[in-house]
């Protein structure tokens, strides 16, 4: 492989692939579109300092445009995506895509969709990662070098852990609101019973959230302000990979462009990419010797299909993955009347490990205590008046939780990508998504298991609430590039390598050949860091 | 680079003049009673108080060469208020100006100063003890008086409109007294230039728009501006009768009465402005009143006054709390983005209810929990949660649960509570729905 690389994205998969690149002395171009966000807010105040000081809290809160409130007309959702992260989903290109059964969100943002995730670290088992051509021995070191990069937090010898396998560089946990404590020292006592009974099993979550200083970033101060965007980066982030590559020497970004196509020789050579500057349109050929491609799932197969095209080859990529994701809002009774800290972590700290017949088929749930969220969304929620909902939900605030009960998906042939001629004379991508046809039939059995354990820990989980979120809602896209030993072409080989392409390697999660439940992020990092160290070895 | 304080900042005429000077590079210091508007320049620095207590902002002056002050109390008040906020605040600002080394200040008074039939008119005279109260003062001074002040937000305009747009408008008197409407934004700008303007000091400027009209005048104008069809029709009512029975009762029956009788003044009195050199010079060509100043009617069905009325019954119904200012004016904000307004007959009834007081957001509310989830009353609630949340004080009553050991009692009684609603409500909304429902099916066939 050549000594210059160029990486078209900027998201998880993308940073951590220059990242890598750049320590094996490679020279690396990152190109990306790059929006950025606001900085923070008042960077020292506490979630209600920010009430109290901003000049105008409510655009803060709900959005310039009240883009955040959530109406009963729009009300599927129990949060309103946070104004200060609006620019990660901003659509600077005026996307045309047609869709069915899946409605896929992309970002454009420097750090990818990622700047919104909620920081979840979990590394796949080797019966997570079976459909791989690879097992945890491969991707140990990996995990370990992002954990080193970013900080993980966590721990390694509690019930969830036999879930997750244990890398170097885990710090200490954050410690945990009063609500979350409450949830494990009940569980604790009566352990023994609820194992037996649900074969299900709680512990503290791992997050890439800093309870230790961690290079120029700080522990989390617990400010409370997570979902509104952690003001001091105590939150890992891509961005912070990115600001971090661009002090480097062998390292150049060029955002504000859009890559259209690569174009390859009869070779099957990458020889250049053709894209275009957004702010002017003005078109921009780039010479390549080695192309990454890591722009994410939807990203990467518009790139291949763009330039397939261009060559006179229509295909469609199929074994498109995303988890499927289940709202489910509780309250622990127990702690009804109880005041509840808004000074504390806000993502989860807690997470449920629910086994299944087929370890790739293991349910995971991340469990939040809500505090600091924004209540307006859960109390229109109730069938009850508004005056009634308030005067609840003032004691309620405290017993509130959330499980987001995450499935696994598979591939499969039906779901595509695809690129059909658009109405404007250019071509526009189609996504297709059916959910596997057990699937209703694995939310049946799950949801309710789910619901008896937690009325077991105490927990009433009310059944009118619990929400199946849409396909397309949990950001976690994967699958249509596969690593398959033996596959034929737009498949690649482990080392991420395209087939039938001489250079080009893929880097993000197009190449997982399977989609467990756990938070594919903190894997998407330590896969694109391990595809370098193979196809760059 | 200057140096200037707006008192008033916040109203009509204060928050343009903030917006011109900061925007032409002047340091603004604002002082209003009111919280900061949110659309005041970045570079506007606010002071939230009282002109009457000085302890707030005498000592931020220093510094400031120059006092705006457009503060004032107008429209229906008690004498004593009159006299209060429109003399005494001004007195203190200027005694604080005075005494922080201010050279010069400048008074905007009121065409109703110079009113020759001021019976029961306390406005007047305060105005005219405010004027005397700054020109005796030692620094270099300018008294303004506007005649009525038009634009979007004026008062005023949106009570001659509404007159204007009645079947039959009522008119006091012979409808010919004369009146010369000028915008709130060409006094902004005339205020900007005489701050600086030497060859203002001393002077007395009255100020009027482009156009005079004597009343009928004015009204029909409106009227064609709100986009009625149809000419007006005036029914005129004695003048001197009302005025005289009015001041006879209005002591009683002050809070129930829609205006005074010393507002009548206004049908008494010519109020045009005698030309001035200095007029000519600062603001020569004044706007006519026309579509942006006068919008269409319908362009917001629902007036301002009618959502903030609204939304502070809401707050009410929600808290203890209550809202603020800047909540409101998010309220109102939101409607105007993304109008709330009911789709059918029935929707329409439940507002109706729901903004008759308080108990009938009490039984909307209830009712609409369980059986109009999708109502215009429900959404509204939503949004005035929302608001609260989101902004002091009231998020500090949303996130405290009740005394110890009381949660579960209290959510008992709240229960039973909004059961009872839903049985009342239900009750009442079921039967009118059907009818109002079988009323529109009849219309369509």
């Amino acid at each position: 492989m050549s000594d210059s690389i160029v990486i078209i994205g900027g998201g998880a998969s993308a940073v951590h692939a220059a990242q890598t690149a750049l320590e094996k002395g490679r020279t690396v171009t990152l190109i990306d579109i790059g929006v950025t966000g606001p900085e923070p807010a008042l960077p020292g105040a506490s979630l209600n300092g920010l009430k109290t000081d901003l000049d105008d809290p409510v655009s803060y809160f709900l959005g310039e445009d009240y883009s955040s409130l959530i109406l009963p007309s729009n009300g599927s959702e129990y949060y309103g995506f946070p104004p200060s992260k609006e620019y990660v989903l901003r659509d600077v290109i005026g996307a045309d895509q047609k869709v069915a059964g899946i409605a896929p969100l992309s970002s454009y943002a420097g750090g990818g969709l990622a700047q919104a995730w909620t920081a979840g670290s979990y590394p796949f088992t080797d019966g997570e990662l079976e459909a791989f051509p690879f097992g945890w021995a491969d991707m140990e070191p990996a995990y370990s070098e992002v954990a080193r990069r970013i900080g993980v937090s966590g721990v390694t010898d509690d019930d969830l852990s036999a879930f997750m396998p244990t890398h170097e560089s885990l710090q200490a946990p954050i410690p945990m609101d009063e609500h979350s404590q409450h949830l494990l020292s009940t569980y604790s006592a009566k352990r023994a019973k609820l194992t037996a009974k649900h074969n299900m099993y709680l512990g503290r979550a791992r997050i890439a959230s800093l309870s230790q200083d961690h290079g120029d970033r700080p522990a989390c101060s617990r400010c409370g302000r997570c979902l509104w965007g952690c003001p001091t980066q105590s939150i890992y982030t891509p961005s912070v990979t990115l600001e971090h590559l661009r002090r480097q020497p062998g390292f150049s970004y060029l955002p504000g462009v859009r890559v259209d196509r690569f174009e390859f020789d009869d070779g099957g050579r990458v020889t250049q990419i053709v894209a275009h500057r957004l702010e002017d349109g003005v078109d921009i050929t780039l010479p390549v010797e080695t192309l990454v491609l890591a722009a994410g799932t939807i990203g990467s197969a518009r790139i291949l299909l763009q330039s397939l095209h261009h060559a006179g080859q229509d295909v469609a990529l199929s074994g498109l993955m995303d988890n499927r994701q289940v709202l489910m809002p509780f309250i622990n009774l127990a702690r009804v009347g109880s005041s509840f800290d808004d000074n504390s972590y806000q993502y989860n700290q807690l997470a449920i490990g629910a086994p299944m017949d087929h370890p790739h088929d293991y349910v995971h749930g991340l469990m939040t205590t809500l505090t600091t969220a924004l209540i307006h969304p859960v109390a229109q929620s109730l069938p009850v008046g508004m005056r009634t909902a308030t005067g609840i939900f003032r004691n309620i605030h405290g017993a509130l939780g959330l499980v987001n009960i995450n499935f696994a998906d598979t591939r499969r042939a039906d779901n595509t990508v695809s690129l059909e001629p658009g109405t404007d004379g250019k071509h526009r991508l189609v996504i297709n998504y059916t959910p596997s046809a057990d699937e209703a039939d694995r939310i049946k059995r799950v949801v309710p298991k789910f619901r008896n354990f937690l009325m077991d820990m105490g927990c009433f989980a009310p059944p009118p609430m619990t929400r199946l979120r849409p396909m397309g809602a949990s950001v976690h896209y994967a699958g249509v590039m596969p690593m398959l030993n033996d596959g034929g072409d737009f498949t690649t080989d482990r080392a991420g390598r395209l087939r039938p392409f001489e250079n080009l390697i893929v880097a993000d999660g197009s190449t997982f050949t399977s989609l467990p439940a756990k938070n594919l992020t903190f894997t998407l990092m330590a896969n694109a860091t391990r595809i370098m160290h193979e196809a760059l070895a | 680079m200057r140096k200037i304080v707006v008192a008033g900042a916040a109203g009509q005429v204060g928050s343009r003049l903030c917006a011109l000077l900061a925007n032409a590079g002047h340091v603004v210091l604002g002082i209003d009673r009111n919280v900061r508007p949110q659309d005041a320049p970045k570079g506007v620095v606010w002071i939230r108080s009282d002109l009457l207590e000085p302890q707030n902002y005498a000592h931020a002056l220093s510094g400031y060469e120059i006092v705006i002050d457009c503060a004032g109390l107008a429209g229906k008040a008690r004498p004593a208020d009159y006299m209060r906020e429109n003399v005494e605040a001004t007195r203190t600002l200027l005694n604080a100006a005075v005494n922080a080394g201010v050279t010069r200040f400048i008074y905007i008074s009121s065409i109703a100063a110079k009113f020759t039939d001021r019976k029961h008119y306390v406005y007047a005279d305060s105005r005219n003890a405010a004027e005397a109260v700054v020109s005796a003062a030692p620094l270099s001074w300018t008294i303004i008086r506007p005649t009525m002040i038009f634009g979007p937000d004026s008062a005023v305009q949106a009570n001659l409109s509404k007159l204007a747009g009645l079947p039959v408008t009522p008119v006091f008197g012979d409808g010919l007294s004369k009146v010369q409407p000028v915008v709130s934004d060409d006094v902004a700008a005339l205020l900007s230039q005489l701050a600086f303007g030497d060859d203002a000091a001393g002077a007395t400027i009255e100020v009027g728009g482009a156009e005079t009209f004597d009343m009928h005048g004015l009204l029909s104008k409106l009227r064609t501006l709100n986009g009625a069809d149809q000419p007006a029709k005036f029914v005129h009512l004695p003048l001197s009768f009302m005025r005289a029975s009015l001041a006879m009762v209005e002591g009683a029956v002050f809070k129930f009465l829609p205006f005074t009788s010393g507002q009548l003044a206004a049908f008494a009195n010519d109020a045009i402005a005698d030309p001035h050199p200095l007029m000519a010079k600062y603001l020569p060509a004044p706007q006519v009143l026309d579509e942006r100043i006068v919008p269409p009617k319908g362009a917001h069905t629902t007036s301002d006054s009618a959502l903030g009325k609204e939304f502070y019954l809401f707050t009410r119904h929600l808290t203890r709390t209550g809202g603020t200012a800047y909540q409101e004016s998010k309220y109102i904000d939101f409607h105007r983005r993304h109008p709330l307004e009911p789709i059918d007959a029935f929707e329409g009834l439940l507002l109706k209810v729901a903004r008759s007081g308080a108990f009938g957001v009490w039984l909307t509310d209830s009712f609409t929990g369980l059986l109009g989830r999708q109502s215009v009353v429900r959404a509204k609630l939503v949004l005035t949660m929302a608001l609260l949340e989101s902004a002091p004080p009231s998020f500090h009553e949303l996130d405290a649960p009740d005394p110890k050991g009381m949660a579960w009692p209290f959510m008992v009684l709240r229960g039973i509570e909004a059961a009872f609603g839903v049985l009342l409500g239900a009750l009442i909304f079921i039967p009118a729905k059907l009818i109002l429902g079988r009323k529109a099916k009849g219309a369509r066939s």
